[in-house]
């Protein structure tokens, strides 16, 4: 991948294996990554460390990912530090799913997940049309599409869905692309295997994803190869959401 | 990565074939530049080769399937056997209904979609016994409909069934299937419109530019790796946010 050189990547949202897994991609590529969870340090440390590995230095910042000042601080140390930000991946899709995992109700809706990613948009997007050339990229989930006992964390990945799409025509002028990577199915330890039977079942490609093919698809809307492909929504799910109308 | 694939790309002796061709040519494929325009295929075959690419000219017209046997014969003799096909070969028969003959559904229909039936059909196996394949479709934006496009947005619509219905049914094999939807590309048909025309289409375009031939050449590259295995059965819309839009 070219075009990466020395790039400011911010990951904003759980540091979970395809937020690492972008970041190393990326890293790989040359850019320099920050996350930024509100996870304890450690974590936050550890997932860094991680990413380390594979190329420049890797930091991160704890935040509270709540509210438009909290969003706007986030922005403002990224500035602060290197005077300028090219690529946000928005990974607050697991943020929504962690702070839904208990629930069935609406009443738990994870909005306030969807309201910190528009926060954190509008606070980045100054800096980002300033370059002339920004990456928004916005990690999605198939549930958007409707999932049985899911109907809060669908409505709010659909919000999400919504905010690509408006916000990729309102700043298309500006060299500024946004797009979504929706993931399918991804491996998960603690799958037990007649589930990932049952899960196997709907998937083309007969296998689960790794985080490596939801940051690989992130890198091509991140690179300079995509500056033509703005407001749309990829699904990196091995062809299940060919099952489900309202996909292309 | 797409290091010594063979990629054969119909329709790629002009436009965003030819285009494709070199930059999978670049990143260390070997190409197979297909055309009905003979003269042009020596020519592009001859101008990868000057760079040091290795590259192979076929002639054939994709609507014929003994021209597509032969030309998936040839390459597979050539080469060791076909990795990655981009059916790119189109063309447009355009105007209101009315005015739109019998000749001008069944040529837009044969060229877009049974040409890219074909040589699915004639290249599908050898990647299934391999157990890795991609299968690239270059559709268009105006699959979703456009008047005066009745016979092409059809074909290109039918491509994209095309492309859903391999996906489901080779994903197992290790064979990819995808769409690309270009919007407004600047190709030498551009540059042919009346200024009038063009100054109204520059008008939708919600980035008020057109994409570049290597826009879709670089989605095609994308689709083509290692990379996308996990991606079937989709369309990526390469047209500067056009498809989110009223026309
Ligand atoms: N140019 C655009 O803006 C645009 C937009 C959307 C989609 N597309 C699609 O992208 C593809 C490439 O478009 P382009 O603008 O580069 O076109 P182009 O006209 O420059 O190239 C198409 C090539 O296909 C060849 N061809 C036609 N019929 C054939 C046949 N029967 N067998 C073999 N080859 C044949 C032609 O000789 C030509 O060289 C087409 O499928 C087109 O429909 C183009």
């Amino acid at each position: 991948m070219s075009g990466f050189d020395q790039k400011i990547v911010l990951i904003v949202g759980e540091p979970d294996e395809v937020a690492i897994a972008t970041g190393r991609k990326l890293a790989g590529a040359g850019t320099v990554i920050t996350l930024c969870g509100d996870n304890g340090h450690s974590q936050l440390e550890a997932a860094s460390a991680s990413i380390r590995l594979y190329g420049n230095d890797t930091g991160w910042m704890h935040s509270e990912l709540s509210g438009a000042e909290d969003a706007r601080n986030v922005v403002g140390q990224m500035t602060e530090k290197y005077g300028r930000l090219d690529i946000v991946v928005v990974n607050l899709a697991a943020e929504a799913r962690m702070q839904s995992r208990n629930s069935v109700g609406l009443d738990q809706t994870p909005y306030g997940s969807v309201s910190y990613a528009m926060h954190l948009i509008e606070a980045a997007l100054p800096v980002l049309r300033a370059n002339g050339q920004g990456r928004i990229v916005v990690i999605g989930s198939i549930d958007y599409l409707g999932a049985p006992e899911h109907a809060g964390l669908s409505s709010a990945y659909a919000s999400l869905f919504g905010l690509t799409r408006s916000l990729a025509l309102q700043i298309a002028c500006d060299g500024v692309t946004v797009n979504t990577v929706v993931k399918g199915d991804i491996e998960d330890p603690a799958m037990v295997e007649e589930e990932k039977a049952k899960v196997l079942q709907s998937i083309p490609v007969k296998r689960l994803g790794q985080a490596e093919d939801v940051a690989n698809a992130i890198g091509y809307f991140a690179a300079d190869a995509a500056r033509y492909v703005t407001g749309q929504t990829l699904f990196v799910c091995g062809g299940r959401s060919m099952h489900y109308s309202m996909s292309i | 990565m797409i290091e010594n694939r063979v990629v054969l790309i119909t329709g790629s002796a002009s436009g965003m074939g030819r285009d494709t061709a070199f930059a999978m040519a670049a990143a260390g494929a070997k190409v197979v530049i297909n055309d009905i325009n003979e003269e042009k295929v020596v020519q592009t075959v001859e101008e990868l080769k000057a760079q040091g690419y290795e590259a192979l000219g076929v002639v054939a017209n994709i609507c014929d399937r003994a021209s597509v046997e032969d030309m998936v014969g040839t390459v597979t003799s050539e080469f060791s056997g076909i990795d990655i096909l981009v059916n790119n070969a189109g063309m447009e028969r355009a105007g209101p209904i009315r005015n739109l003959s019998e000749e001008d559904w069944d040529i837009t229909i044969n060229v877009n979609l049974k040409g890219a039936f074909l040589c699915t059909k004639a290249v599908h196996s050898q990647m299934v016994k391999k157990g890795f394949g991609r299968i690239i479709n270059i559709a268009s934006r105006a699959w979703l409909g456009g008047s005066g496009q009745a016979p092409y947005s059809s074909a290109k619509a039918g491509m994209v069934g095309l492309t859903r219905s391999i996906a489901l049914e080779l994903g197992k094999y290790g064979v990819t299937s995808n769409c690309i939807a270009p919007g407004l590309i600047h190709t030498p048909m551009w540059d042919e419109l009346e200024e009038k025309t063009r100054k109204y289409l520059l008008s939708k375009q919600p980035t008020g530019k057109l994409g570049e031939t290597r826009d879709i050449a670089n989605a095609v590259c994308f689709l083509a790796t290692e990379e996308s295995s996990f991606i079937t059965g989709q369309v990526l819309y390469v047209c500067g946010g056009r498809s989110l839009c009223a026309s």
